[in-house]
């Protein structure tokens, strides 16, 4: 561990890593985690409060350790602020209003609060329908975790907490992906290309390969953008999807009984019934359409392109544009072609 | 070596300049001579773009995305453009939901704002950075917070996004130290660019933080914000077109007709499933459902059911399954004990057998057979039976028929007019669905198909003109009637919200706001000319050659009367091609829908034909929001009468004869009915609190003063000695007179004059109200509701109509809908001024650092050199 370089040569500062402390930290380098809900709740609260007290802090401070991540993170701040003011500004003033306006505007503003919500849900669980298939399909986790260890700089003479955990995802950057946690060590008694021979076998381009890792990552690559832009593209289809379902008349019969009070059991269990017996209401509904024929057709095209957008996702990262190497490289180098190594 | 310098400089001057040559650049030179190899120049810069540059930007931008998604297709895109597509994902959601509530609303107004709701939001989260953040830090520090550049590669990214990465030698040290100036960092200082660059980072630091820390609040609000500023002019803009396109529907008629085929093609698969079928009751019913489903008449499906059973009944036969199990049943009951069971077996045809004898060899099966044509079959069937007994005995020569069994079998199958075979040859009697019969019943389809096409753009047209709904042209004439007449009134918003609780409040307001106006000569004409004006605009937005009310001033007939009379003669015309409508075929269904039986009259709708309805319904709306603005025309001109105190324009109050205290009273009541009365309360003759103990010596008049009316003895919270008095003649008589009858104020005739033919209607109107409405004798009665033309021009409706609604209840609901708009203006506008001026303020405190020492000025030059010991 680097100690802070103090300006003052009086200080006598000790230019060496304290082994003792590095057995303090959850990591001492970049680490490989596994994704499981786990580590993605471990790493989702560690965000999250993070994005809410330390980088606002810092952020608000100037602190010349401030970075993107930091900035990103706290992206989730306006997310989770804004959906809620958004809830406010359709039902907050309701209250002020005579009996028959907030009788019409409250099943409008509760119905714009649910499409808040089903909009973030949708949004989030609808990417799985592209990475769980692509994962299963080619072998490749694009949301695999790891934790970076960043080194800052001191804030002061006296500053020595100068590490911080980061947690991304190995393929976060398609330009710049951290192949090398994806080589196994010698300590796992694993062949050092082992991740690499997987997902070589998965996308068939055989077993047993000499350079599995050089024969795979520009298919990764591929694979990962490709599902990037599935995720982007079709997640917001699905909180499209989301919103509508919310819009449904069979959610007023959930308003009307709809209590938080879980303590009152009676009700609770009444509230929870009428969810789901709205929710499955306000599918039928969105399916069929309530009132015009245009509903029932924007409808069934909002939830068909959402589920064509996530298959023809998975379809086109299955589909690779890379030919699979089943030829000695020699057999394909041309050799009265000229080739610049780079 | 030591450098002659002497030597060096003989040889320039003997050596001719010459024009310097531009380096070569050879690659295969550079790459052999790899000590030249270095990084390429950078090409970045700093965009400084500014409003003008938007559209150019807008189109790269999208040009960029269509790129990227291009590439990210193919599985070769860079992060960059992978971090665009997710902004890509975000609109096409957006646009998602906006389509999809699109469909969902009803009116073109709340279709538009999810639109502008979606285009708002992204609008607001563009926006609040550049006013919150970017604007109020420039101002503040000198220096662009969310400042782009463009990349070696051509991407645009924020400068400050990375502060770990900033490429800061895209700005030049000039640039740098304007900034440090702007700054107030005093010029010498130690490494002033990097003291500079430190502070600009941090300030980018913080200034991002805030960003992300109030785009959250500041988003949803300045959207709805956005959105609500948003509304009226886009409203205006809508209500504009929506009457440019009804003016020309109504000329262009023709154009607009859809051309469905809806009716046809449901009569078509009804025939093509029943074909030959009988025309039973219950197909006619059906086909008549199908042509008329979707006629609002409530008369027409039975109507045309009558009309099609009468014009498919008929005097022929036709054969079918009944009737060939009756000949055959029948027949072997006649036979029972003529001859035997086995023979009766043998030589009554099987069901089977019969029905091909009709169908197959002699065609008779399931077609109209006249009377003459069945007798003919039924002498065939004679000679049938007769060769069916000669084979038989033929076949069967010890078991055969005796000449006296067949002359017996001869004589109860075929001998008389009511032989089993003759009865149920006989037995069903009606029309078949055969091609003649189809083809009249798709020319009937073809009529209404038509008829219900062109009705369809007549419901639009009105719909569009006077619909009951909101966005028609009469609601936003009404929405800004009452708007024009608060701003006119000086009535101000927190006095309505104050008193939307109820009626009374309501009234009172009015009241009291109409007696100020009538208090000045100045203030009534510049009130009453502004009010007047806005009410004549409705003659402007619906012209009364398009549509009319025909009764306040009759104009002949309007364009829309004119289009119904030809809808509905051309579907007469079109049914007299098919039938013949002098024998009276159709005649039911004509009456119910197009013919006039005799002239619509006052209320209109009173002959009940379905094309008088259309006529009908446009004159009650047009005339009930006319007689609602007229009204207040009328309030305002008794109040400046009374205030006036002029005898000329009082006769109602009969002046010498009444106590004092009871003309005190008819002139509140007066005021009070005009701003508050329903049409019930003149069926009651109005229920009012008086003292039945007046001084009846105090004859005099109400005192006026500065234009009030000052009352000496009533007091309308004093309820002590008053009594309720329903009925009460001398009151009704005496406010109806000074509200209707007496005459109108030169003044106010002189301020509506202009309004080309308001003054007309505004007379006729205060006529009809004082003749109708103010007949003391009328009481309703049931023939009333039940034939309201027939034993009277008066019922519920006319009055009605005639009273429009009520001020109090107009400015009530206004007054409601207002108070729900500020509260919420007041309750997401402070929270957006708020919050702006805590994101504006906050950056005073941004940027805060020590500066380093100042560099000493050397006093002794000379002592320079002992720099160097030092280092």
């Amino acid at each position: 561990m680097i100690l802070p370089v103090g300006s003052n040569l009086n200080q006598k500062t000790n230019f060496s890593a304290d082994e003792t402390d590095e057995k303090k930290l959850k990591y001492n380098h970049d680490t490989l985690l596994r994704n499981n809900f786990s580590t993605r709740f471990r790493i989702g609260m560690d965000k999250f409060t993070n994005a809410i007290t330390l980088y606002p802090a810092k952020g608000l401070k100037g602190n010349r350790n401030a970075n993107f991540y930091e900035f990103l993170t706290m992206g989730q701040v306006p997310y989770l602020i804004g959906s809620g003011m958004l809830m406010a500004v359709f039902n907050y003033a309701n209250k002020y209003f005579a009996p028959f306006a907030r009788q019409k505007a409250g099943p409008l503003g509760k119905k714009m609060a649910l499409g808040v919500i089903f909009y973030g849900l949708a949004k989030e669980y609808s990417k799985n329908l592209v990475t769980t298939p692509v994962h299963w399909l080619t072998g490749v986790d694009t949301n695999l975790p790891y934790a970076k260890v960043n080194y800052e700089l001191p804030d002061d003479i006296y500053d020595t907490d100068i590490t911080s955990i980061e947690y991304h995802k190995v393929f976060e950057s398609v330009e710049f992906p951290r192949w090398d946690l994806l080589y196994k060590d010698s300590a796992s008694g694993k062949p050092r290309n082992a991740y690499y021979d997987k997902v070589a076998k998965k996308l068939g381009l055989g077993t047993n390969l000499k350079d599995s890792d050089q024969e795979v990552k520009p298919r990764i690559k591929e694979i990962v953008v490709k599902t990037n832009l599935a995720q982007n593209i079709s997640s917001y289809l699905w909180a499209a999807t989301g919103v509508a379902l919310a819009f449904q008349k069979p959610w007023e019969e959930f308003f009307n009984v709809a209590t938080l009070k879980f303590w009152q059991k009676d009700k609770f269990k009444q509230t929870v019934s009428a969810f789901f017996k709205s929710l499955l209401n306000s599918m039928e509904s969105f399916y069929y359409g309530e009132g015009s024929k245009h509903s029932k057709y924007m409808g069934r095209g909002l939830l068909f392109a959402a589920l064509g957008s996530s298959f023809l996702g998975v379809i086109n990262v299955m589909s690779s544009s890379q030919k699979p190497s089943k030829l000695d490289s020699a057999d394909i180098i041309e050799k009265e072609r000229k080739y610049v190594v780079n | 070596m030591v450098t002659n310098l002497i030597h060096n400089f003989i040889h320039t001057q003997n050596t001719p300049a010459s024009k310097k040559e531009k380096p070569k650049f050879d690659i295969h030179h550079e790459l052999k001579n790899k000590t030249f190899m270095r990084p390429l120049e950078g090409e970045g810069r700093l965009i400084r773009s500014n409003i003008f540059d938007a559209p150019a930007i807008m189109a790269r931008s999208a040009f960029y995305d269509i790129k990227a998604l291009n590439s990210a297709v193919k599985g070769e895109a860079n992060d960059h453009q992978l971090g665009k597509l997710n902004d890509l994902g975000m609109k096409i959601g957006g646009l998602g939901i906006a389509g999809y509530l699109f469909y969902k609303r009803q009116t073109p107004m709340t279709k538009l704002m999810e639109f502008v709701g979606l285009g708002s939001f992204f609008a607001s989260m563009a926006l609040w950075p550049k006013i919150a953040i970017q604007i109020p830090a420039r101002i503040i520090h000198g220096f662009n917070v969310q400042q782009q550049y463009e990349d070696s590669m051509g991407r645009k990214k924020p400068f400050f996004q990375d502060p770990q990465f900033l490429p800061w030698d895209l700005y030049s040290d000039e640039e740098i130290n304007k900034i440090g100036d702007r700054m107030g960092i005093p010029r010498n200082i130690k490494n002033r660019r990097e003291f500079i660059q430190e502070k600009m980072k941090k300030i980018a630091i913080q200034n991002n933080t805030l960003w992300m820390l109030t785009a959250g609040f500041a988003t949803p609000v300045m959207s709805a914000l956005i959105c609500n500023q948003l509304e009226k002019p886009l409203g205006n803009f809508l209500s504009s077109k929506r009457n440019k396109q009804n003016n020309h529907l109504i000329n262009h008629f023709k154009d607009y007709v859809p051309k469905h085929n809806t009716v046809i093609n449901k009569v078509n698969k009804i025939l093509s499933i029943n074909q030959n079928q009988p025309l039973s009751e219950d197909l006619i019913k059906e086909l008549a459902n199908a042509m008329t489903e979707n006629l609002v008449s409530r008369n027409a499906t039975n109507n045309l059911i009558k009309d099609l059973e009468k014009l498919f009944e008929t005097q022929n036969y036709v054969i079918n399954s009944n009737s060939v199990n009756a000949i055959i049943k029948d027949s072997k009951k006649a036979l029972k004990g003529v001859v035997t069971d086995e023979i009766i077996e043998q030589i009554v045809p099987t069901p089977e057998q019969l029905t091909r004898y009709f169908n197959d060899e002699k065609g008779y099966y399931l077609t109209e057979l006249t009377p003459a044509q069945i007798k003919k079959i039924f002498h065939e069937l004679g000679g049938k039976i007769r060769n069916t007994i000669d084979d038989y005995n033929k076949n069967n020569p010890q078991n055969s028929i005796t000449e006296k069994q067949k002359s017996n079998i001869i004589k109860k199958l075929i001998s008389q007019e009511k032989s089993p075979v003759m009865n149920g040859l006989r037995l069903e009697q009606y029309s078949v669905l055969s091609g003649n019969n189809q083809k009249v019943i798709r020319k009937i389809a073809t009529a209404f198909n038509n008829l219900n096409n062109q009705l369809f753009t007549v419901e639009k047209y009105i719909f569009n003109q006077l619909g009951e709904a909101p966005e028609t042209i009469i609601a936003d004439y009404w929405n800004n009637t009452i708007d024009t007449i608060v701003k006119a009134a000086k009535i101000k918003p927190e006095q309505l919200e104050k008193a939307r609780g109820d009626r009374l409040p309501v009234a009172n307001l009015l009241k009291s706001s109409f007696d100020k106006i009538a208090s000045d000569k100045t203030t009534y004409k510049a009130v009453l000319t502004q009010i007047a004006s806005q009410i004549s605009k409705i003659n402007g937005l619906i012209k009364k050659v398009d549509v009319n009310d025909d009764f306040l001033k009759p104009t002949g007939t309007s364009q829309l009367d004119k289009l119904l009379d030809t809808i509905f003669n051309g579907f007469t015309k079109e049914i007299g091609t098919i039938v013949d409508l002098k024998a009276g075929e159709m005649n039911n269904i004509l009456n119910e829908l197009a013919q006039s039986v005799k002239p619509y009259s006052f209320p209109y709708s009173s002959n009940g034909t379905f094309k008088d309805l259309y006529k009908g319904m446009v004159r009650q709306r047009l005339l009930g929001v006319k007689s609602s603005f007229y009204r207040i025309i009328n309030a305002l001109d008794l109040h400046r009468r009374l205030a006036l105190g002029d005898k000329e324009y009082m006769h109602g109050l009969r002046l010498d004869n009444l106590p004092r205290e009871t003309k005190e009273e008819i002139v509140d009541f007066a005021k009070r009915s005009g701003i508050s009365a329903h049409s019930a309360d003149f069926f009651t003759k109005f229920f009012n609190s008086i003292n039945a103990d007046a001084d009846e010596y105090d004859v005099t008049d109400i005192w006026n003063r500065k234009g009030y009316n000052i009352y000496r003895y009533f007091d309308e919270h004093k309820t002590i000695n008053r009594i309720e008095m329903p009925q009460d003649k001398t009151l009704f008589e005496s406010v109806m007179k000074l509200q209707y009858q007496d005459r109108l104020l030169s003044e106010t005739e002189d301020i509506l004059k202009p309004f080309n033919d308001m003054l007309t209607e505004f007379k006729k109107y205060r006529d009809d109200i004082y003749y109708k409405v103010g007949n003391l004798h009328y009481i309703e009665k049931i023939h009333h509701k039940t034939n309201p033309d027939g034993m009277c021009d008066l019922n519920d409706k006319v009055i009605f109509e005639l009273l429009g609604a009520a001020p109090d209840e107009v400015f009530l609901k206004y007054g409601k809908q207002t108070f729900n708009t500020r509260k919420w203006l007041s309750i997401f506008g402070k929270t957006g001024g708020i919050l702006l001026g805590v994101t504006v303020l906050a950056q005073f405190l941004f940027g805060k650092m020590k500066l380093p020492k100042p560099i000493p000025r050397l006093r002794n030059p000379q002592k320079e050199p002992d720099k160097e010991k030092v280092k």
